[in-house]
């Protein structure tokens, strides 16, 4: 029997780690930022009410001569597959027909899902650079694994049933696409003045495994004497031979920076601009890459002698030969799947009270993702928030969350995106944030 | 910048927390349900019958082109040389003693070896390997220089000479000195000094006092013994004549690997074989054989060979010595269905032929006078080539071979749990394939035959038996799990094809475009990641 019929997609995509999941979107947060010298700005009983020592505190910190932030951000999100299933796959648990059948029954047609990590160190410090008072050197390094995918009905159902039920019908696969990544930055760059920065990071690819396809129409013959499949699409792969944490496949660069912009009044009101790991990379010659626009007829792997099955079957060649997929070892450049994010934010005393946000990041499944955070202050050192959201690889989100200030210099985040999600065996999506910033 | 405990409490919580959501194992499992095409193949007649073996005419028509090595005569035992071994003694012919002053020659003497080589008279010897030893005992008072030589005895031109010094010795305490000699590729001249005799040799053997010793008294009861010894010779080449003689090669058989694994009743239109005995030896020879029988080991069915070849002796020419090698005499004999019954022989299917004949070399004695020949390498062979025009009506004749299939997975877990194995066949062979599958332990024998099976249909063939259309057909096979568990377990499939050809036994032309395309699929459960 061929060992060659196996579910790809779906399972590429959703597979991913999903444990250390947080919420990347509010990596370039106003918080993460040095947004100015900031002075509490609240009515005069705010400010008796708050006491002066939260004028002091960073919920709305100003410049510092020392700056240190770790975010570990991360997200695990879909807007059609359950978590009972995701977290069978990633567990490595039998899946039984009635989960993959509540998933089957939220299926959208147009379905996305995508799992990310990324964890920053970032460090500024001084009181000067190059003779400009307020501007700061900025070092930092990144880790970034991405897995994003948008698939049909049908490559659900393909993966998690078979394609008997699809006997003499056709399968429509496409549209679709996915991306899995991961990758390492070191950035060098500048903070001006606590409102804006900018960094050039040097990145190093470790693996890619990606695909688009625009139309892959999949038709099974009765008794599954064939399948044509009517493919339109393109797959990049890094080379499988160099695998692991430090593997090293390609090489590129990347610019990532924010802007900060407080608009005058009464009500202070922030506007933050922020891109993150604007960029490509450059993957080596191992890589692969194969672009097909024709139809594949599979009747089965070639073999010359029906008497000598057993030897050619799982080769891999032969494979390839049989379906024509003849996959050419080359170089190649794709882009980074950057983030790019506009907030705005109205604060009352020295914390902010509502924020909208909007972001995109160039990756398979991921839409626009609209947000609004109302954020309730309950003491000098505890700032809970209840979010609600749409888009990213998800759809319709209520997250909370909620930040401590430890200490004079320390402040830690630590929230979800996605209540129902993270809680329910049966929802759609798991979140968890981690932020710890310093400053002294 | 002042870290609290409370907080490195906190973040350590988180981590542990991360972390702790860990996989319980590798992968996750599901099954599905599938219809895959699996193997896609056409059967030609190269997949039965090697290409080696099939010869295509110029309108596109098989033929079957087989030859097997009946057996492969080496006549060591016609040209042996024994170990000899020659002594020569000098003892003074006077009582003595004589003072032999230094540098003094005697007993210098001229000799001839005749080697006892039974019927052999040979005139020339070219040694392949072997040794000389010339061993000299002194039982004189004083040094002595050996010269023994053989004029007839030559490499590159230079004749064989051998020189040792002796010891002074005495009668109670001789002294010995023995030489040895590689004789590889030394040509011995076997007709003496006069060039007109056989197994001769001439040699030559003298004594010297050491010229530089003194003066040597020699009396009658001192000797000088020389021993000299032809050891391990092995011929290159021989010339003469080597006597009548008769060889009886036994009853013996040779595998024919030609039907293995076919039984059934084949017809063929007509069949051609040859008996090829090629004769790389310089001897004219007799044989007769005594059988010449195709025997079916499965059937037990043996036909024997009628012919003239067997019914009485046939006579084999001699090589040609082309002096430095040989050139080997190809003798051939024609056996078809006029002067035989080659048919029945081949269509018995055999896989062993069996075999005993008796050689006569030099029937009619030396008629070469003295000019037959034996390199080292020569043979006699005999080649048996049966070609067979694929002209032919079968019945139920069956092709069974046994694959090893290596499948993924184990006995307690494979992924393909059970099934339709589906056979699509587009058969252009003009005769029918009943195709069966079956379980098979390491014997061979039947565990579990694979149900409903069927028959491939034959192409439609016009009445000149040529195909005129290819037919089509859809066989199934059932793979329940007690099957699938049972081929983990043995990993072994006999494949079972009966051939019949359309009309009886009317014959049909193979040709070589003819062919059976076949596809086969597979529909049923699959358990994604299942394969351990």
């Amino acid at each position: 029997m061929s060992r060659t019929f196996r579910p790809v997609l779906p399972v590429i995509a959703l597979t991913g780690w999903i444990s250390a999941s947080a919420q990347v979107q509010d990596s370039i947060r106003h918080d993460a930022l040095p947004i100015g010298k900031l002075e509490p700005i609240g009515t005069k009983k705010e400010r008796r009410i708050y006491g002066k020592d939260l004028a002091a505190s960073h919920w709305g910190a100003g410049s510092s001569r020392h700056h240190l932030q770790l975010d570990v951000t991360g997200l695990y999100d879909a807007n059609s597959l359950r978590n009972d299933l995701v977290m069978g796959l990633y567990l490595g648990k039998e899946l039984d027909r009635a989960v993959r059948e509540r998933t089957q029954d939220a299926l959208k047609g147009t379905n996305r899902a995508g799992a990310i990590f990324s964890a920053d160190l970032s460090y500024s410090w001084g009181d000067s650079l190059f003779g400009k008072a307020g501007w700061q050197p900025r070092v930092a390094v990144g880790y970034r694994a991405f897995y994003g995918a948008r698939f049909t009905d049908a490559v659900y159902d393909l993966s998690f049933f078979g394609n008997a039920a699809y006997e003499d019908r056709i399968a429509e696969l496409g549209p679709g696409a996915f991306e899995g990544i991961n990758y390492q930055t070191v950035g060098f760059g500048i903070a001006f003045n606590a409102e804006a920065f900018i960094q050039l990071n040097l990145v190093n690819g470790g693996t890619l495994n990606a695909g688009n396809i625009r139309k892959a129409d999949l038709y099974t013959a009765p008794d599954g004497q064939y399948l044509d499949l009517d493919l339109d699409g393109d797959y990049w792969r890094s080379d499988t031979a160099v695998r692991g944490f430090d593997a090293s496949n390609g090489i590129g660069a990347s610019l990532s920076g924010a802007w900060a912009h407080t608009f005058p009044g009464n009500l202070r009101k922030t506007l933050v601009i922020g891109v993150q790991d604007l960029g490509f990379i450059h993957w080596n010659t191992g890589s692969l890459a194969v672009s097909r626009d024709e139809p594949i007829r599979f009747e089965g792997i070639a073999v010359e002698d029906v008497l000598d099955i057993d030897g050619p079957l799982v080769q891999t060649e032969n494979l390839q030969d049989s379906l024509g997929l003849g996959y050419k070892r080359q170089s190649f450049t794709r882009v980074l799947p950057a983030l790019l994010e506009a907030r705005f934010q109205w604060w009352n005393a020295a914390a902010p009270v509502y924020e909208v946000k909007v972001d995109m990041r160039y990756l398979a499944g991921y839409l626009p993702h609209i947000e609004a955070a109302r954020y309730f202050r309950l003491s000098q050192c505890i700032l809970p928030e209840v979010r609600v959201g749409y888009g990213g690889f998800g759809g319709s989100r209520v997250g909370i969350g909620a930040r401590f200030r430890l200490g004079n210099a320390i402040q830690m985040r630590l929230s979800t995106p996605n209540v129902v999600g993270t809680l329910a065996r049966t929802g759609q999506g798991q979140g968890v944030l981690l932020g710890l910033e310093a400053r002294w | 910048m002042a870290l609290r405990t409370s907080t490195l409490v906190i973040l350590s919580g988180l981590l542990i927390t991360l972390v702790a959501c860990r996989k319980e194992s590798d992968e996750a499992r599901w099954d599905l349900e599938v219809a895959v095409p699996l193997v896609s193949t056409a059967l030609t007649l190269g997949d039965i019958i090697p290409d080696s073996l099939i010869m295509e005419d110029g309108e596109g028509n098989l033929s079957l082109l087989y030859q097997d090595r009946l057996f492969s005569l080496r006549l060591d035992t016609v040209l042996t040389a024994p170990d000899t071994s020659l002594r020569y003694s000098y003892v003074l012919p006077i009582p003595g003693p004589l003072q032999f002053p230094a540098g003094t020659a005697f007993n210098s003497s001229e000799n001839i070896t005749r080697f006892d080589l039974e019927e052999l008279e040979m005139s020339v010897l070219r040694v392949r390997s072997g040794m000389l030893q010339v061993e000299i005992t002194n039982m004189i008072n004083g040094t002595i220089l050996g010269n023994f030589s053989l004029p007839g005895a030559t490499l590159d031109g230079a004749p064989l000479a051998v020189q040792q010094t002796v010891p002074p010795g005495t009668p109670a305490m001789p002294s010995t000195v023995s030489t040895g000699r590689a004789l590889d590729g030394y040509r011995f001249d076997l007709r003496g000094p006069e060039g007109d005799d056989v197994n001769t040799l001439a040699m030559a053997l003298s004594y010297l006092t050491d010229p530089a010793g003194g003066t040597v008294s020699i009396s009658s009861t001192d000797s000088l013994i020389a021993h000299v010894s032809y050891l391990d010779i092995i011929p290159e080449y021989a010339k003469g004549f080597f006597g009548t003689r008769d060889i009886t090669i036994e009853p013996s058989s040779t595998s024919l690997d030609l039907f293995e694994g076919i039984s059934g009743v084949l017809d063929l239109e007509s069949v051609s074989a040859r008996l090829r005995i090629t004769n790389g030896i310089g001897i004219d020879a007799r044989a007769t054989i005594g059988h010449l029988r195709s025997v079916n080991t499965a059937t037990g069915s043996s036909v024997e060979m009628n012919a003239p070849i067997t019914n009485g002796p046939i006579n084999l020419d001699r090589a040609i010595d082309l002096g430095s090698g040989f050139q080997e005499a190809v003798n051939t004999w024609t056996l078809n269905s006029g002067n035989s019954n080659v048919e029945a022989f081949v269509e018995n299917l055999p896989d062993r032929i069996e075999y005993a004949l008796d050689l006569r070399i030099a029937p009619l004695g030396n008629v070469s006078n003295g000019n037959d020949f034996l390199y080292y390498e020569s043979r006699i062979n005999a080649d048996l080539e049966l070609e067979i025009p694929l002209r032919l009506s079968a019945t139920d004749l069956t092709l069974a071979r046994t694959l090893t299939v290596d499948l993924p997975g184990t006995l307690q877990g494979h992924a393909v749990r059970s099934g339709t194995l589906h056979v699509f066949a587009t058969n252009g062979l003009p005769f029918s394939a009943g195709l069966g599958l079956a379980i098979v332990d390491e014997g061979d024998q039947v565990l579990l035959p694979l149900q409903a099976g069927g028959t491939v249909a034959a192409a439609s063939v016009d009445g000149s038996g040529t195909v005129s259309s290819s037919s089509e057909s859809h066989l199934r096979f059932l793979l329940d799990e007690a099957a699938m568990d049972l081929l983990h377990t043995t990993g072994r499939v006999r494949v079972t094809a009966v051939f019949n050809t359309p009309n009886g036994n009317e014959h049909v032309q193979l040709r070589s475009d003819y062919r059976m395309d076949l596809r086969l699929s597979f529909e049923g459960n699959y358990l994604v990641n299942g394969d351990e």
